[in-house]
Order: structure tokens, then C-alpha cells, then sequence
């Protein structure tokens, strides 16, 4: 019988913020069904798999998992699990700033999710609106946003959308001067988080503290802010808190420790391609007296359909298997890792598999 | 017949694995048969129609399979994680404790209904008592027939 029970494991993993762990068991049990040619599995692993990369800063691995779900729901008839997958590329697409993309995802997830009954996708699907919104700088629509989602009151730990909405309402909502309601909400977020278990946790509590706190302890606050991040691996996380410690410490007229702050933001955003971030980023280096460069171009990035070929390859797939498991012609397949091996600046195989992790 | 369905639905023919099951359960099988048909059949409905005709299938399947606990644990477990999907704690909620029924049966069946109760306190923002439940089933980390 098809048994679901690994998933489950995943799932509680997941569940917990264990979300190492989770990714690490979902890539290989994705493997294994890959090559025992079980594919009626691979949309439901590879919705969790994009999942827990895009949890994890992975964008270009989430996008490219998304996309080859989709590729399989169309080949298998399994549309239910693609309002999830939509709605997880259009949080891709937020957090790269691509409005148009971001949006017409959304809708779709959240008009395929009505018609299967996933009311989940479609939080996930609001979500990145939101996220797209406060981005932007447009607070106030991205706090109209947020609201709804975070007031449901169910939750899958920080790593699901509800309660990942609150700091970013927290700040919204101070950013548009609803100090009051900012600071209700911070508590809200504390007690909710109540027997949570994941390291992100502590983080953003002090985050949406810091943010919060009007005074001249705010910046104590941001410092435990960053302190708790070094016990996660989320370096985007841990870049938005240096951003808003950057903006305050700005304001507050220390420019050179603004500075810091601030360009350590800068690099992460721009490594993973966060646009607006970036741009926010920068408009705030500038207003310290900074002169800019301009934005770092990224024409290394693996496209979705390369990063796909890239990751089994690296595995130990050979060609013959590669175009069995992703329908593409050998031909192809060598054209993709010409291209691979040309962005990543590797020679075969095996120096692949050794950069690969790093990328 | 069954396993000719399973077997469809893993190498990815759906239509071909739902016409085996409508086949199979229009005709007389015994109970065991029939709750891993619907067990089957629950599993291909959440994949490609409405989640809660998915949970519905579970259910039957689960009322079916009381020789075989393991897989009617299996069938609520995948009832719990429908109503997740489908953003319902209550329905959540009674299928964990329907799980929780079959809890002493077999150790494996004791982590499922532990995994799943703790899913369903966690999602009803219970984290506290949640989040330990689940800790213990993702350890014992149980595989059918354990």
C-alpha cells in the first residue's frame, strides 16, 4: 500500500522548526521514488520540499521544485496540489519583487484552492501579497493584508502563514504610526508563540520588541535581536532585522554604525536577488551620506530548468536517467550542463557535486 | 485488483488506478478489502479533487479496517492532515481523537495517533502540549509493521 508514512515523519519535523532535518529527509526520500520511478508520490514531496527551501532562504531550489511539481500535477492529473505550488512560486516572486508575477500567482492559488477546498494555499497565496507590499514600502496595504491571515487562529508554528504574518503586521503597523495596535500585536505574537520550539522564534520576538520600543533601549533590543539570530541559518531573516536596526540607528544619528548594519543587509539581499529589499536598502544607505554603487548584477544564477539538472547530476544521476526522470532528450540534458558548469565555473561531475551545496 | 491499483498510482496512472477502485468497490470484497480500496481511492481524491470528499474516503476506509489498525490509523492520519490542508482544527481535532481510539493497538499506531494529536494542538495554536507529542512520534520515527 502507498504508505505516507515517511511524510509524516517529514511533516512533524517540519512541524517542530526542525527544518534542516525535514529538507534533508524529504530530499532523499524525493530521490528514492525518483529511482524506483514511483512519480504518483513526486507532487506531494516536491510541495514540501519547495516548502521547506523557500523557509530556508533556497529560493532558486523552491522555484525550480515548484515548477517541476506543476510540470508533474499536468502530467499525473494532480491538480490539488498545485494552488500550493502557485501560491509558493508567487511567494518566490514577492520576495524577488516581481509584482506582475506575484500577483497573477496568488490569484491563481487562491481560485484553484476554492475549487479543492485547500483554504491553507490560499493564506499562503495572501501572504506573499503582503510580502510584496511591505517590500514595496506600501505598509498600509500590506498591514490590510496581514490582518486577516494572522487573525485566524490556527497555526503551523512560525513556519506557516499565519504566524509568520505577525512580525511583518508589527511592522507595517509601526511604519504606518499604529504604534498601539503594533505593540498589541507584539504581544499577541509572544503569547501565541507559546510551546514554540523554533529557533526563529526568539529572534523575532525581539525584532517586533525593538520595533516597538520608542526609546533609546530599542537598540538593545535589535542587538539580542541579532544575538538570536546566530542560532538560526536564515541569513534573510537575519538581514530584514539589521535593516530596521540599520534605519534606527540612522535616525537615531548613528550613521556609521547605521552604515554597518546596513550593508551587511545590503549583501545578503542582493545575493539572493531580494529587490526590493535591496532597493529599500539602498535608499536608506544613501540618506546616511553613502554613495552607492550600482546594483550588482547575478547572470551566474541557474534558471529553474538548470538548477533541476544541476541538483540530480549532482547526485549521481547519469544522463540516460536524467532524461527518463525529467522527459528532456540527452542533447538537452548536455546543453543544460554546459550552461551549469559555464555559471558555476566547474569542469565535470564531481567538482559539481562539491559546489552545488555552496550555491 | 488491489494491488494492480496501488501499483497504477505510484507509476503515476490515476485515472487508470480510480477505474481499478470503482471497479473493485462496485463489487462484493470483504471489509479489509473494501477500507483499503477507500483508503486508495481517499488517497487519490486528495491528490486531484475536493479535500474533503478525501477525508470523507478516510473515514469510510478507517470504518472498514478495524482487522487491520495499522493502515485504519494510516487512513485517519491522512484525515488529519486533509483537515490542515483545508484550514479545519475542529476536523483536525476529531480525527486525532478517533486515532487515539486505536492508540494501544500497536506501538506504530500509538505514534500515529501522538503525531497527529500533537499536529492537531499545534494548528489550534496549542504549541505547548503539541509540540512534545510530536517531538516523541517524530523519535520513535515508527515504519509499518514495527
Amino acid at each position: 500500500v502507498t504508505d505516507p508514512g515517511d511524510i509524516w515523519v517529514i511533516a512533524g519535523l517540519a512541524w517542530l522548526g526542525r527544518a534542516d532535518e525535514a529538507r534533508t529527509a524529504a530530499a532523499s526520500n524525493l530521490l528514492a521514488l525518483r529511482r524506483r520511478g514511483m512519480v504518483g508520490m513526486l507532487p506531494r514531496l516536491l510541495r514540501m520540499l519547495a516548502t521547506f527551501d523557500l523557509d530556508e532562504d533556497r529560493w532558486a531550489d523552491a522555484a525550480a521544485e515548484a515548477e517541476e511539481g506543476l510540470e508533474w500535477c499536468a502530467e499525473l492529473g494532480q491538480s490539488g496540489h498545485r494552488p500550493e505550488l502557485l501560491a509558493l512560486l508567487a511567494t518566490v516572486n514577492a520576495w524577488r519583487g516581481d509584482d506582475a508575477a506575484c500577483e497573477q500567482l496568488s490569484a491563481e492559488a487562491v481560485a484553484e484552492a476554492e475549487a479543492h477546498d485547500t483554504k491553507w494555499a490560499t493564506l499562503i497565496a495572501s501572504r506573499a501579497r503582503g510580502l510584496l507590499a511591505l517590500g514595496r514600502a506600501r505598509y498600509g496595504q500590506a498591514a490590510a493584508i496581514f490582518a486577516p491571515i494572522v487573525d485566524l487562529p490556527l497555526s503551523r508554528g512560525l513556519r506557516g502563514p499565519t504566524l509568520a504574518s505577525l512580525p511583518d503586521l508589527v511592522e507595517a503597523l509601526e511604519r504606518v504610526g499604529l504604534h498601539e495596535e503594533a505593540k498589541e500585536r507584539t504581544a499577541e505574537f509572544e503569547r501565541r508563540l507559546t510551546g514554540t520550539t523554533d529557533p526563529r522564534a526568539s529572534p523575532l520576538t525581539f525584532r517586533c520588541r525593538a520595533l516597538t520600543d520608542l526609546g533609546p533601549s530599542a537598540g538593545q533590543r535589535y542587538e539580542q535581536a541579532l544575538e538570536a539570530h546566530t542560532n538560526d541559518r536564515d541569513a534573510f531573516v537575519s538581514a530584514r532585522t539589521k535593516l530596521l536596526y540599520g534605519e534606527w540607528l540612522r535616525r537615531s544619528g548613528y550613521r556609521l554604525q547605521a552604515r554597518r548594519q546596513l550593508e551587511a543587509a545590503l549583501e545578503v539581499f542582493e545575493t539572493h536577488g531580494a529587490a526590493p529589499w535591496a532597493a529599500r536598502t539602498r535608499r536608506e544607505l544613501r540618506a546616511s551620506g553613502m554613495t552607492m554603487r550600482p546594483p550588482r548584477l547575478s547572470g551566474t544564477e541557474l534558471t529553474p530548468a538548470e538548477l533541476r539538472v544541476a541538483v540530480l547530476a549532482a547526485a549521481g544521476m547519469p544522463t540516460r536517467e536524467l532524461c527518463t526522470q525529467l522527459f528532456l532528450s540527452p542533447k538537452t540534458i548536455e546543453t543544460h550542463l554546459g550552461h551549469i558548469y559555464r555559471k558555476l565555473g566547474v569542469r565535470n561531475r564531481a567538482e559539481l557535486a562539491q559546489r552545488l551545496p555552496q550555491e | 485488483m488491489f494491488a494492480a491499483a496501488d501499483a497504477a498510482w505510484l507509476a503515476g496512472d490515476a485515472t487508470r488506478a480510480n477505474r481499478i477502485l470503482d471497479e473493485a468497490l462496485a463489487s462484493n470484497c470483504d471489509d479489509g478489502l473494501r477500507g483499503r480500496m477507500l483508503y486508495l481511492r481517499g488517497y487519490s481524491e486528495y491528490a486531484a479533487g475536493s479535500l474533503r470528499r478525501a477525508a470523507d474516503l478516510y473515514h469510510q476506509a478507517a470504518g472498514f479496517l478495524s482487522a487491520d489498525p495499522e493502515l485504519a490509523g494510516r487512513a485517519l492520519s491522512e484525515a488529519v492532515l486533509a483537515g490542515w490542508w483545508a484550514g479545519d482544527a475542529s476536523q483536525m481535532l476529531d480525527d486525532a481523537s478517533r486515532l487515539q481510539a486505536l492508540a494501544e493497538t500497536s506501538p506504530t499506531v500509538g505514534a500515529y495517533a501522538r503525531r497527529a494529536a500533537g499536529m492537531a494542538l499545534m494548528f489550534c495554536e496549542r504549541a505547548d502540549q503539541g509540540a512534545p507529542l510530536i517531538e516523541h512520534a517524530v523519535a520513535e520515527r515508527p515504519r509499518p509493521g514495527q
